[in-house]
């Protein structure tokens, strides 16, 4: 279902609800449990928390504005994984038994740094994780990540270079 | 092992390629629309039934302190009145009617009739019979006793009776001046 018929889903009627529900839903669910994945780093929880998400688009539906759906399930998303992460800390303990087989990192696969920049992003502050998830993996705009964020663009740019910059030292420290 | 920017920008980039698994995604799908075509839960309503049979108990179980109310009169259809017969032309006067609280229904035509046509029986009129001398009111009867000196009054009533001695000795009276007895004469001198 195209953006539109999403949208004109979304203004039919209360019988249409479910329907249009399901096409938003599977438009979505893909990108919102990998939000959560990259947040939590762990599979069953990023299925909690993308479940939260959906129940809270279904009973907010009437409420959310079509045009900025994305911007809606990218902010209740980091919300819903920031309440996971306070009911399981402490954080997870960075596995620092990741296989690295060469010390260059050009002789690196991708396959592994990517394994390597998905252990290291669990080490991150909560906030600056989600600017770099948001900025950096998932490709949103600056401001955007702003809106998202509840943040300044300034604040925004100035998380994505301290998060990274934590990241290359917890990479580094990786064996 | 040393990270340049260019390094983590591509494997920070590669990570979006890096999608759940389906069946994860599968697994998603089925449990958010499994939650949302389940009926709702209406828990309030589970809430507010043991408040409302509280409630129900107290006031069933409140001692009542108001006095009772007084039954409530069922009020009778009245009689529905006969048709006058044809002699009965002349309009009846209406009767001066003292309100019967006891029986609000009032009488028809035909009763009334019947009641002014019947003439009440009274007892007839006895005469008191003036040569018998106790029931002449107000006139006592003399007569003479058995002991010397004395003598009986009879009034008109049976049950009183009078007797009166007739001895000349003088008897101790009260004189309306000072109200008090006077002795006879040497009676209390010593």
């Amino acid at each position: 279902m195209t953006n539109e018929g999403i949208q004109l889903a979304m203004l039919l009627g209360a019988e249409d609800r479910t329907t249009a529900f399901e096409a938003l839903l599977s438009a979505h669910e893909r990108m919102v449990l990998r939000v959560a994945w990259r947040m939590l780093g762990s599979l069953d929880d990023a299925r909690d928390a993308a479940q939260d998400v959906f129940l809270k688009l279904h009973k907010h539906f009437d409420r959310v504005d079509p045009a900025r759906i994305e911007s809606w399930l990218y902010r209740t998303t980091m919300n819903a994984c920031y309440d996971i992460l306070r009911r399981r800390k402490p954080a997870v303990a960075l596995d620092m038994d990741i296989a690295v087989p060469s010390e260059a990192v050009d002789g690196i696969e991708l396959a592994q740094r990517r394994e390597m920049v998905a252990e290291a992003l669990k080490q991150l502050p909560e906030r600056e994780r989600a600017v770099i998830v948001l900025r950096e993996i998932e490709g949103v705009e600056t401001a955007e990540v702003a809106r998202i964020m509840g943040i300044t663009e300034t604040t925004v740019r100035s998380q994505v270079s301290m998060g990274k910059a934590r990241l290359k030292r917890i990479l580094e420290k990786m064996r | 092992m040393k990270w340049n920017d260019d390094d983590l920008g591509l494997a920070l980039r590669g990570l979006r390629e890096e999608q759940p698994a389906d069946a994860a995604i599968t697994a998603l799908h089925a449990r958010v629309m499994a939650d949302v075509r389940k009926p709702r839960s209406r828990w309030w309503v589970w809430a507010i039934v043991p408040v409302a049979a509280a409630v129900v108990v107290a006031v069933l179980v409140w001692p009542r302190t108001e006095p009772l109310q007084p039954p409530v009169e069922v009020a009778r259809s009245p009689i529905p009145a006969a048709t006058p017969s044809p002699d009965e032309t002349k309009p009846i006067a209406p009767a001066r009617t003292v309100p019967d609280r006891t029986n609000p229904i009032p009488p028809n035509r035909e009763e009334l009739a019947v009641r002014r046509e019947t003439k009440p029986i009274y007892p007839a009129r006895t005469v008191p019979d003036k040569t018998n001398p106790i029931l002449r009111v107000g006139v006592p009867r003399i007569e003479a006793t058995e002991t010397p000196g004395m003598v009986r009054i009879a009034s008109s009533d049976p049950n009183i009776v009078i007797l009166w001695s007739l001895d000349d000795a003088p008897k101790p009276s009260a004189t309306p001046e000072t109200n008090q007895i006077e002795p006879n004469e040497g009676e209390f001198e010593r």
